[in-house]
């Protein structure tokens, strides 16, 4: 346990995020029972690193990115744990302060941004907000930043006049990643940035991603369902599930060697074309009940290799292999599932 | 043209097709403003440009094909919820277009559309229970036990367990992949005969995904529901359907057995797209599918093939003459049929 937390200081020092025993919770009153959507996550980012984020339908990664950026809906909470950026405490930050922090710092391409343009403004006006707000570019100047961003994500300077509406999918979310980076943020949050693209436009949104990055040397949380993006475009990957990271490890070494079986199984039940349908597995019964999560392992009730301890223990996120963290108490034995 | 009902094995009722679709056509008349509408005709946007299709009882039908080549359209008009321009849509026989607007509504408990995207097909308004029940009201089913049933039955089907927990939550207190399980669940409670889904399972994770289909294969199996599921996701629709036809720019131009059209496309398109599905290797770069990214518009569509200008194997044939609908051969015993000229026809032999 200490040689974890030693190591994990260690790398801590230079690291752009990091995010320690992070729990946000969702809850409509005091009354209420809550949703523990993040419940304990520690991770880092290093400046111009890539982090993916994998996991399950509801496992809590959308509130995970929007507690980075202070973005959650009035029912979401941060009720423990850092986020350190930069080595300056945000978790805490006091709503008046947290506007400093969005946009010119860390920005995020929502889930779903390419509905949340609003319909009755240009493209260029929306680009502009960001701008206007952190007074980064005079005045005069916003005009042609604003087309240099459109051009950076390979738009006609000409989309800035025009509506949302008058956009294709793709090119809509290409606008939302040019108003993203307008700021030039340090670290850019992009939830589902392919998914409602097809397979072509899905490759151009991530090579643009990637090159991006490459220019600007912004710290990239990706989070997104589509493995395949995510193990070309991610340096590191975290596998959460039930509210925790349960896994953590370069990409290579996640799709080669998992050590959580959870990562296993979702690997194993990737819908590959070129793999014929009968060899997909799908994971059987349902994610815990975030509301009243279990209090060992929480996915002990679908994992093949459960055992007594698992239901009463809450295995600990352990370092594994090199940059490799598991949380499993039987992680050796994954690989023979 | 000939006929589509003999491109799909015979089923094994011979029962004629739940869905018949002839030349089948969407145009939208593109507003242009009245200084240019001085000096140019009206332009207009050929999303559904002459489909034909034929989708038999209890088969699961996927069309793919890049974003704007009028997947969306084509779905929202083969079920009325909008009007077509020219075409005749047959549902078990039945002219949809000669039913009134009063009979068509009658004929919609048949007939569910999962839309595309659930941020903003889902009234963010209402909880999910009253989401689920609304379509209920709208077709007079009121008794409460019966509504109760539905809903609890289709929240288990698309797996959001325990469904009590999910019945007074707001859209916004749910994450995207449960969102688009609620829009699923909506059209499960009228009980349907055919649903078109539009791209059903973008917001899901593999496992959520693959279950997800499966629940699609066990609907038809158990309910006998047909399926026209409209994805870009090629893998989803290998996994999941009898027949996959490719769409570019409102025609279909490539049609056959889901795993022949995965394994051996024909067509240059269909090639290039299957080509562009990135393997999850993280060692294997990003594929680019050689062809660009843009679709072009479907207004001034160029002459003879409408594909040729991104094409890789065009001749200047292909820029003059149109290619002819027909059946080539394919390497799995099932019925190909493609327009291109590259592609040679199927010989019929001599008897
Ligand atoms: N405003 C809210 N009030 C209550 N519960 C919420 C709220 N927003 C989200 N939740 C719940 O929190 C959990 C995590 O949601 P989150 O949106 O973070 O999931 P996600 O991992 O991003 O899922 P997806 O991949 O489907 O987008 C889910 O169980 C969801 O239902
Ligand atoms: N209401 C409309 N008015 C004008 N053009 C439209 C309308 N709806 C769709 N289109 C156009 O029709 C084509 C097909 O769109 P769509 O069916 O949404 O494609 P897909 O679902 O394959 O992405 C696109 O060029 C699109 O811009
Ligand atoms: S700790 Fe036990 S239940 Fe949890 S993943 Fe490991 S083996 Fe499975
Ligand atoms: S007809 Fe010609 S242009 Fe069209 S797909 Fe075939 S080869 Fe390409
Ligand atoms: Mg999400
Ligand atoms: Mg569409």
């Amino acid at each position: 346990m200490s040689k974890q937390i030693q190591e994990r200081s260690a790398d801590t020092a230079g690291a752009l995020l990091s995010v320690q025993n992070l729990s946000t919770y969702y809850s409509e009153d005091e009354t209420d029972v809550p949703v523990r959507a993040v419940d304990g996550v520690n991770f880092e980012i290093a400046r111009g690193e890539t982090y993916g984020l994998v996991g399950e339908s509801g496992c809590g990664k959308s509130t995970l990115g929007l507690s980075l950026i202070r973005a959650l809906p009035p029912q979401g909470d941060i009720v423990d744990g850092e986020i350190r950026f930069e080595g300056r405490e945000i978790g805490q930050l006091p709503k008046s302060e947290v506007k400093d922090v969005q946009w010119a710092d860390i920005s995020m391409i929502y889930q779903g941004a390419q509905n949340a343009f609003n319909p009755v403004k240009t493209v260029g006006d929306q680009i502009r907000e960001p701008l206007r707000v952190h007074n980064i570019v005079p005045e005069g100047e916003r005009e042609r930043r604003v087309r240099e961003l459109l051009e950076k994500v390979n738009l006609q300077p000409d989309v800035a006049e025009q509506y949302p509406h008058e956009l294709s999918g793709g090119m809509k979310q290409r606008a939302a990643i040019a108003m993203a980076i307008a700021c030039e943020p340090d670290l850019l949050i992009a939830d589902e940035p392919t998914t409602a693209l097809d397979v072509i436009v899905q490759a151009e949104v991530l090579n643009m991603l990637q090159q991006l990055q490459d220019d600007l040397n912004f710290g990239m949380l990706v989070i997104s369902h589509n493995l395949a993006a995510i193990m070309k475009l991610s340096d590191r990957i975290g596998v959460m599930y039930g509210g925790k990271i349960v896994e953590s490890a370069p990409a290579e070494t996640l799709y080669d060697a998992p050590e959580h079986p959870y990562t296993a199984l979702l690997l194993q039940s990737l819908i590959d074309p070129r793999r014929p349908p009968d060899q997909v597995e799908t994971i059987e019964g349902t994610p815990p009940d975030l509301r009243d999560p279990p209090s060992g392992c929480r996915f002990a009730g679908r994992c093949p290799l459960a055992t007594e301890q698992c239901r009463d223990m809450e295995p600990p996120l352990e370092v594994v292999g090199e940059a490799h963290e598991a949380a499993c108490f039987h992680h050796e034995e994954v690989s023979e599932l | 043209m000939s006929s589509e009902s003999t491109t799909t094995p015979p089923p094994e009722t011979s029962e004629e097709p739940i869905l018949e679709v002839r030349n089948l056509e969407k145009h939208y008349v593109k507003s242009t403003g009245w200084l240019e509408s001085l000096f140019a005709d009206e332009e207009r946007v050929r999303a559904v440009d002459g489909v034909n299709l034929s989708i038999d009882e209890g088969e699961i039908f996927s069309i793919v094909g890049e974003s704007g080549c009028g997947k969306t359209t084509l779905g929202k008009t083969l079920l009325r919820v909008i009007e077509s321009t020219a075409g005749e849509i047959r549902f078990k026989g039945t002219d949809l277009a000669s039913l009134s607007d009063s009979e068509m509504q009658k004929m919609r408990q048949h007939l569910q559309i999962v839309y595309q995207d659930p941020f903003e097909a889902l009234n963010p308004k209402r909880t999910v229970r009253g989401l689920l029940r609304q379509p209920m009201e709208i077709h007079g089913i009121t008794d409460e036990t019966e509504q109760r049933d539905r809903i609890y039955r289709a929240l288990e089907d698309v797996n959001l367990l325990p469904a009590g927990d999910f019945l007074d939550r707001y859209p916004e207190e749910l994450s995207g992949g449960q969102l688009q399980r609620v829009l699923f669940a909506r059209a499960l409670v009228l009980d349907p005969e055919f649903i078109v889904a539009d791209e059903p399972s973008s917001m899901l994770d593999a496992s959520v995904r693959a279950r997800v289909l499966d629940l699609i294969d066990e609907l038809r199996d158990d309910r006998n529901i047909s399926f026209f599921i409209i994805t870009h996701d090629i893998g989803a629709a290998r996994y999941l359907s009898d027949r996959i036809g490719v769409m570019y720019l409102g025609r279909i131009v490539e049609m056959g057995a889901a795993a022949g059209i995965v394994d051996d496309p024909k067509h240059p398109y269909s090639k290039a797209l299957i080509d562009s599905i990135p393997s999850p290797d993280p060692r294997e770069p990003l594929e680019s599918s050689g062809i660009g990214s843009e679709v072009p518009e479907p207004v001034d569509l160029p002459s003879g093939c409408r594909f040729h200008p991104r094409c890789p194997v065009a001749t200047e044939h292909c820029r003059e003459a149109d290619p002819e609908w027909r059946e080539v051969p394919s390497a799995d015993d099932a019925v190909r049929m493609t327009e291109c000229h590259e592609v040679e026809p199927k010989q019929t032999p001599l008897e």
